[in-house]
């Protein structure tokens, strides 16, 4: 998968969120995004899911439009600002759900993923009686259990301890190593840095490599 | 995502559901059940003694006009929560903007429809083991006067009449879900979005008032006795049905969430 971004620029009231931005992101590569709170990254994400017109520009996924051609990437999981989990419903019952849109995900297959992030021992609780670290385990695990080709997190250790932290880059390596193209946003890489393959630096909308 | 799946996650459906059955079943036990209204010696008529069958009963009055707020009520609240912590976002990217405007759309409807035509449907089912199915009489001037839409089946054919008016109840509920649910998109309330529709009701029902005329009010021409008035009433109802449509579209898939 090659994921083309092309001179795009967002405005919300005439504030310029993203300003001619261009980039190539490809399969097997984890890339970083990082900047400070409010300089564009999660709407940058946003764009790249299809889930935000553009003013200008346009996004090209393996030399098909976003938008145009495809209203969101074929095969995407992504995790942004809170990831959408119904609170009465337990970690699997949540999967489930999302599972049986697009129906590649077995029962096998959720089961591994909360024990991948470390929810197998909280799997009979449901969601609002969740911690923090714990819905960002959820989280992580909506965007990873459908082996999608393209993972998308934002801000992804927020609320996880040391050992979850671990846990995510044993997961992101994994999942690198499948050939998923991962785009990971945080404001922080200091426990991440050293598995991302190009950084990327993000400063009042214009992106910038690092 | 499956029909189970959306019922499950939207719980507001049954408390309005359960209002609506409440209700139904209080005229039912009141009207039809407790007080055997007898005309020489024959136990009154079921077409009028359901609670569809008049505007003289205190339920019915209550019934058809709350019934834009459970309609309302009983997906959008739940609905607007989740959008606004992307639950539907996660759902909406697994598929296309079409397959969920679709697939979404279609369920609010029905938990729209369900939420009115299944206490009706109940209502009506348990006045007919009490009361006889007789032809109604137009001379004692219950039920659609005899120029209105319908009129002619309701007294020759007065159970299909019955039938397609649930339905036709049902589709104007479903409607109204729907409606507060594309609105949500444009108010960015829940609660809002829920008693709109009853803030249009209502004004309509005032402005049929002062004008003298019953063919704009909904919570009159809803009721099968009161008939469909005329053909602006039904011009009316497919407006309303494009507009919902054509809100539910542009919000459910142009709009950024």
């Amino acid at each position: 998968m090659i994921i083309d971004v092309r001179n795009i620029s967002k405005e919300i009231k005439n504030n310029s969120i993203l300003s001619n931005c261009n980039v190539q992101f490809s399969s097997g590569k984890i890339y970083g995004l990082k900047g400070k709170n409010g300089s564009g990254k999660t709407m940058l994400l946003r764009a790249i899911c299809g889930l935000i017109k553009l003013n200008e520009g346009e996004i090209y996924i393996d030399d098909m439009c976003l938008g145009r051609d495809m209203d969101f990437p074929r095969s995407v999981g992504l995790m942004i600002e809170n990831s959408g989990f119904h609170g009465g419903l337990t970690a699997y019952d949540n999967l489930s759900m999302l599972a049986s849109i697009k129906k590649i995900a077995s029962q096998k297959d959720i089961e591994n993923t909360i024990a991948r992030v470390g929810l197998a021992e909280d799997s009979g609780k449901k969601y609002r009686q969740y911690s923090l670290g714990m819905r960002q385990k959820l989280g992580i695990a909506a965007a990873i259990f459908e082996q999608p080709d393209l993972i998308i997190l934002d801000e992804p250790t927020n609320g996880l301890d040391d050992e979850s932290v671990i846990r995510l880059r044993n997961i992101l390596a994994e999942e690198k190593k499948r050939g998923a193209l991962i785009i990971v946003a945080s404001h922080d890489f200091d426990e991440m840095g050293e598995l991302v393959d190009e950084m990327y630096s993000m400063k009042e909308g214009k992106l910038e490599k690092v | 995502m499956v029909f189970n799946n959306f019922i499950s996650t939207h719980k507001m459906f049954f408390v309005s559901l359960m209002v609506g059955t409440f209700i139904a079943l209080w005229q039912f036990i009141e009207n039809a059940f407790l007080w055997n209204n007898m005309a020489y010696g024959i136990p009154e008529n079921a077409y009028i003694s359901w609670i569809g069958g008049s505007l003289y009963f205190v339920h019915s009055n209550w019934f058809y006009l709350i019934l834009p707020i459970l309609s309302g009520m009983s997906v959008c609240i739940e609905y607007g929560i989740l959008v606004k912590n992307n639950y539907y976002m996660q759902h909406k990217v697994r598929m296309t903007k079409k397959a969920f405007c679709l697939k979404t759309g279609g369920m609010i409807f029905s938990l729209g429809f369900m939420v009115i035509a299944v206490p009706l449907l109940l209502n009506f089912t348990l006045t007919m083991t009490v009361r006889p199915l007789l032809y109604p009489d137009p001379l004692i001037a219950v039920g659609p006067y005899a120029n209105e839409i319908g009129a002619a089946l309701f007294y020759k054919h007065p159970l299909i009449y019955t039938i397609s008016y649930i339905l036709f109840d049902g589709l104007f509920s479903g409607t109204t879900a729907l409606f507060s649910c594309g609105i949500f998109h444009l108010v960015d309330s829940y609660i809002l979005a829920s008693v709109f529709p009853f803030a249009i009701y209502y004004c309509l029902f005032t402005l049929g008032g002062l004008f003298q005329t019953i063919v704009i009010c909904p919570n009159v021409f809803l009721v099968p006795a009161m008939g469909l008035g005329s053909v602006w009433t039904v011009a009316g109802c497919i407006i309303y049905l494009i507009i919902t449509l054509l809100v539910w579209v542009k919000c459910s898939t142009y709009m950024e969430w």
